[in-house]
């Protein structure tokens, strides 16, 4: 049976540096695909998933327990990288309010296609749909993104990605769900033009 | 009564099971009854889904060979 995070910290703490060495093993797909999906390319996200791990090795001493370890490692990654946009100017400010999804009931109603969700084509075997599944999330504005990857793709509850990005939980029902929407139509679009 | 612009502003809540009984239940009839309204939930439930199943990208053999490489200098300077 594998240990706890929580025990690894433990008898990491108490000077058992394997422990170290078995949380990189656990998190290291998890923090690099992360860092990936924030950054949207693999060298930035390569330096990324070292400064975490280093960073994390540093400040282990100081970890309270007060939250779960994951929540506080993914703290660490997601500040890496929107740090590392600022510097590389990157950083797009996207306003809450702003209207990601404009479409009214009307629009929404005319467009009425088949639904889609049923077609044999709405699988990740469908190459074509992956890549666009991959292009849109991309294509997510930073802040919406890297919610929806916490929370959507990592599993990571409302409640911790407040936590992690701190912001509201408000905040983060409001930016998941813009994402959704958002992905939805780029998704809809695809099935209209290719299906 | 919950129209279909309001349904897409609570269509999260309710995937997520994050609404109250009440308004799930009026969502429920009106995903039933409204063709638009049942496309919408379904798009938006397997888009969820889709997204959530991408697999992850392996971590490429020499970034993780690096990575060891520095926690291991991190441990000796530990000690």
């Amino acid at each position: 049976m594998s240990l706890s995070d929580g025990i690894l910290v433990k008898k990491f703490l108490k000077g058992d540096n394997s422990s170290f060495e078995e949380i990189v093993k656990r998190y290291e797909k998890k923090i690099y695909n992360i860092a990936y999906r924030i950054m949207n390319n693999q060298e930035d996200a390569s330096d990324v998933l070292q400064e975490t791990f280093i960073q994390a090795f540093r400040k282990l001493s100081g970890f309270k327990g007060k939250s779960e370890f994951s929540t506080w490692l993914y703290r660490i990654v997601v500040n890496i990288c929107l740090m590392k946009k600022r510097k590389g100017k990157q950083m797009k400010v996207v306003s809450l309010d702003a209207p990601l999804v404009t479409q009214k009931e009307d629009e929404l109603r005319r467009e009425l296609p088949e639904d889609w969700s049923k077609s044999p084509s709405a699988t990740l075997d469908n190459k074509e749909l992956k890549e666009n599944i991959n292009r849109a999330i991309s294509m997510l504005p930073e802040d919406y993104r890297t919610t929806f990857i916490l929370r959507d793709m990592n599993d990571v509850s409302t409640e911790d990605t407040a936590k992690i990005l701190n912001i509201s939980v408000p905040a983060v029902k409001s930016r998941l769900h813009r994402a959704r929407l958002f992905l939805r139509e780029e998704l809809s679009k695809y099935f209209q033009e290719h299906v | 009564m919950i129209d279909f612009d309001r349904l897409m502003s609570l269509l999260s809540g309710y995937i997520d099971e994050d609404l109250d009984r009440n308004i799930c239940d009026e969502i429920n009839e009106l995903i039933e009854e409204d063709v638009c309204c049942r496309y919408m939930f379904n798009t938006l439930e397997k888009t969820i889904d889709l997204c959530h199943d991408i697999e992850m990208l392996d971590v490429p053999e020499e970034v993780h060979i690096e990575l060891y490489r520095i926690i291991k200098i991190e441990i000796s300077k530990k000690r």
